[in-house]
Order: C-alpha cells, then sequence, then structure tokens
C-alpha cells in the first residue's frame, strides 16, 4: 500500500520506451555536469515533461539532499 | 559449562576472522552497505547499518555482528545431527566451521554472508518440519525478512518452497506465505529503478566470458564454498539421500553464478552443502580425516585464493586522514568507489575544472586535467595526489 503509489509515480518509465530512454540520458547528462554520482539520485516522479527526484551526496553522518526537476 | 565454553570458543573466532577482513579497511561494496546507497539489495539490512553509521568502530561492529552470526549459525548444523553420535556432529560442525565460506567471508559486511545464514535456517526448518508446522507466522515473516535483505535469497526457494508446501494448513495459506512477500518485493524493486538497471547490468557482465571460463569460475566458488571436501561430500550427500531440492537449490546457486560471477558468492553453496552432509552424515564414516583435508585445503585457500581477505591496500581512509575542513565538497579525478564516500566527512563529487570553485579538496586518481594549484597546497606524505584548498 505504501509502495503502490511510488510505482505508479514512475509508471512512464516502464510503459513509454522513449521517456524511459529520455530519463536516462537526462540522468546521465545531469550528473555529469554536477559531478554527481549516479547511485546516489533517488527518482521520485516522471511526467511526460519532467522527472523529479532527489541527490542525496551519501557520506558517514548527515547526508545533504537536493531535490530537481529536470525538463525531458 | 561445556556449552558455554565453546559457544564463547566460538565467539573469539568470530571476533578474529572480522579483525582480519578489517585490517585492509572497508571495500566499495562494503560501503555501499554501510552508507545504505539504494542498490543493488533491497533496504532492510542496509538501513540498519546507516542508522547506526555515527557509532564509534561503526565497520568493526557491524563485521563483528556478522561473523558472529555466520559462525554461530554452526549451532543450526549441530542441531539438523540431533539422531547423530557426537562425534560425527562434531565432524560436520567443524567442515562447516574451517569451509572456505565461512573462513573467508564471515568477517566482511556484505549481504553474501547474510543470505547464507538465512538459507541455512530454511535447510535447518526442512529437517525440522514440525518447527515449520508450530511457527507459520514467523516462517512468513522470516522468508519476507530474508527478501529484503538481499535477492539472492530467491535461489533457496526449492527447500522455501517445500518446507512451506509440507507445513500443515489449506493451500492458500500456504501459497500467501510465499507469494506476499514475494510480491511486496517485485512492488519494492519497481520503486528503484536503478536496482533493475543494475540487475540487467550483473546479469549482462558475464556476456564476453566463453562458456567454459564460466564453468571454471563457477566451479572455483563451488570448491571455495565447501573448502573442496564438503563441496564433494555435500554433493555425493545429496545423490546418496536422493535430495531434489537441495540439488535444484545449488544447480541455481551455479546458474547465477555463471550469469553473474561474483566471488564472493562462494558463500551461498556452504548452507546447502552442509545441510545435505548433515542429513547423510554416515557418508564421513565417523572419520576425521574430511576434518583434517578440509584444514589443509582451507589453509591452501587463505594463503592462494584471489580474494583472500582482500589484502590489497584500500587508499581512501589513509589518504582522507589528510582532509581536515569540513565545508564544501571533495573532487576525484578517475574511478573511485564508494569506499571514498564512506571515509570521506565532505560530500564527493567527480573532478572538473569549472565546479574547482566549490572543492576545498581534490583528489587526482587519475590526472586532474587543467588543474589550478594557485588556490591548493599538494599535500607531499598522501599515497596519491591529493590536493587541499588553502586557508
Amino acid at each position: 500500500m505504501i509502495l503502490a503509489p511510488k510505482v505508479w509515480a514512475i509508471r512512464l518509465l516502464y510503459l513509454d520506451a522513449d521517456i524511459r530512454s529520455a530519463v536516462q540520458q537526462r540522468i546521465i547528462d545531469e550528473s555529469n555536469e554536477r559531478g554527481w554520482l549516479v547511485s546516489d539520485i533517488r527518482i521520485d516522479e516522471i511526467t511526460t515533461e519532467e522527472v523529479h527526484g532527489c541527490y542525496r551526496a551519501h557520506i558517514r553522518g548527515k547526508d545533504t539532499e537536493t531535490c530537481f526537476t529536470w525538463p525531458l | 559449562m561445556k556449552k558455554w565454553s565453546v559457544i564463547i570458543g566460538l565467539q573469539f573466532y568470530a571476533i578474529a576472522l572480522a579483525c582480519i577482513q578489517h585490517l585492509p579497511g572497508v571495500t566499495t561494496d562494503e560501503a555501499k552497505y554501510l552508507l545504505d546507497i539504494p542498490y543493488p539489495h533491497p533496504p532492510l539490512v542496509r538501513w540498519m547499518l546507516s542508522a547506526t553509521e555515527g557509532m564509534p568502530s561503526h565497520a568493526l561492529f557491524w563485521r563483528i555482528v556478522f561473523a558472529t552470526l555466520v559462525v554461530q549459525a554452526v549451532w543450526l548444523v549441530w542441531d539438523m545431527m540431533r539422531a547423530s553420535d557426537q562425534k560425527s556432529r562434531g565432524i560436520v560442525a567443524g567442515l562447516y566451521l574451517v569451509s572456505g565460506g565461512v573462513l573467508l567471508q564471515a568477517g566482511s559486511i556484505m549481504m553474501a554472508p547474510l543470505t547464507a545464514v538465512q538459507g541455512l535456517v530454511f535447510c535447518w526448518l526442512y529437517m525440522h518440519q514440525d518447527s515449520a508446522d508450530r511457527h507459520p507466522v514467523r516462517v512468513g515473516l522470516f522468508t519476507l525478512a530474508s527478501l529484503f535483505t538481499a535477492y539472492q535469497i530467491v535461489l533457496f526457494l526449492p527447500i522455501i518452497g517445500i518446507v512451506v508446501w509440507r507445513m500443515r494448513m489449506p493451500l492458500w495459506q500456504k501459497a500467501f506465505l510465499v507469494d506476499v512477500p514475494l510480491l511486496i518485493l517485485i512492488v519494492y524493486t519497481l520503486t528503484n529503478p536503478f536496482v533493475i538497471a543494475s540487475m540487467v547490468s550483473a546479469g549482462s557482465q558475464n556476456a564476453d566470458v566463453s562458456l567454459l571460463q564460466n564453468f571454471s569460475n563457477t566451479f572455483g566458488l563451488w570448491i571455495v564454498g565447501g573448502s573442496a571436501i564438503v563441496s564433494v561430500y555435500g554433493v555425493a550427500a545429496m545423490i546418496r539421500g536422493r535430495m531434489v531440492w537441495h540439488a535444484m537449490t545449488v544447480f541455481l546457486i551455479a546458474l547465477y553464478c555463471m550469469l553473474s560471477y561474483r566471488m564472493y558468492y562462494a558463500v551461498l553453496f556452504t548452507p546447502v552443502l552442509i545441510a545435505a552432509l548433515a542429513s547423510q552424515s554416515s557418508i564421513i564414516h565417523r572419520s576425521v580425516m574430511p576434518l583434517c583435508l578440509s584444514v589443509i585445503t582451507s589453509i591452501v585457500m587463505v594463503l592462494y585464493s584471489p580474494f583472500t581477505f582482500q589484502m590489497q591496500q584500500y587508499k581512501a581512509q589513509g589518504v582522507l586522514r589528510h582532509v581536515s575542513v569540513t565545508d564544501g565538497v571533495m573532487m576525484i579525478s578517475g574511478s573511485f568507489g564508494h569506499d571514498w564516500q564512506y571515509y570521506s566527512h565532505l560530500p564527493v563529487v567527480r573532478y572538473a575544472v569549472e565546479r574547482l570553485d566549490d572543492a576545498v579538496a581534490v583528489v587526482c586518481l587519475s590526472p586532474c586535467e587543467d588543474f589550478d594549484d594557485e588556490r591548493f597546497v599538494k599535500k607531499e606524505n598522501a599515497d596519491v595526489e591529493l590536493w587541499v584548498r588553502k586557508l
């Protein structure tokens, strides 16, 4: 019950190959530009126009989190 | 009194294994779990590891916990052989303790040793079905917890499935016990696309490896997992006892290792092989020779195995001791693992000269192109090229 809305929010990733490829490319481009590690990125929601998510800098101690909205 | 002495002795053994694993430092895979980086496994254990990351000797503490679970699990092997004499029980328990899986992996902070312990619990339930019948809810919760520890527990599904199938309850309840935890895991997996991406990547990584090499690698894992002696006796016991479910589990583990070879998967073979041997312990004729041979093969493995205690020097811990600034980010040029994140108190990003304004420390594992060294001072005594911003 807790997990189902999360799956629904990113359903386009599984249902639409074009969106999946656009999201993948956007994540690679943005993480290269910012120097982020892809493993530190979380995707929360995907629409036909945008991808919403957060970047969490994992370190030992308090992690900083930056949320983002990127156009597709 | 004697039992307590054995427990304490085993605990010393577990602590020794944990300390040996701790010597070279935290590896990239261990750091991934310790920091709760959300791939490739489900969150249950890595969340626990991360929740305690503020404690001193964090990694060593968890090494000891993991090693304790793996070593003290020998009591399950002991209990599997209730009908056997003390000598046979002692030999098989000894074979478990000196097996490559336990010796080489008990103190590592990886999910594979935990999955092996969980697999051993299911093998124990297989032999003591009455325990499963008495505690169906516990079996269901343990299945759920095992699935949320690591995906590899699905390799033990033939044994889990038969344990649940033989339980005295309506069919729909049996289906519920296995299917609901699996369904929850599938839904969780869909919430985390990076898990799926890493699975696809791991599944295709052996695509370029020849079939013969794949066989050879998997054969090596099977040998290491049982220190050769248990590997052979375990399979012989399965054939002798017609243990179809154990054989299917070994087959699934081998198939998985061929698709996605990792040296630390050797420990997955250990519980099934030892459980088969425990159920057919007469195969060793109360002889201590297999135990002696197993000790010898284990010593050889410790000395020559390519992944023995991963003795290569991990640089991150040593290098990051030189960085004392507390604000800003650390940039690293070149390929680096999660161990750099674990030992750093600063967020870690990839090096790029245009982002240098944000950096207070720069590590050049590969050449830092166009690096402006006027604002930074080089730490001459660091093992790698390390620059720290001038005050």
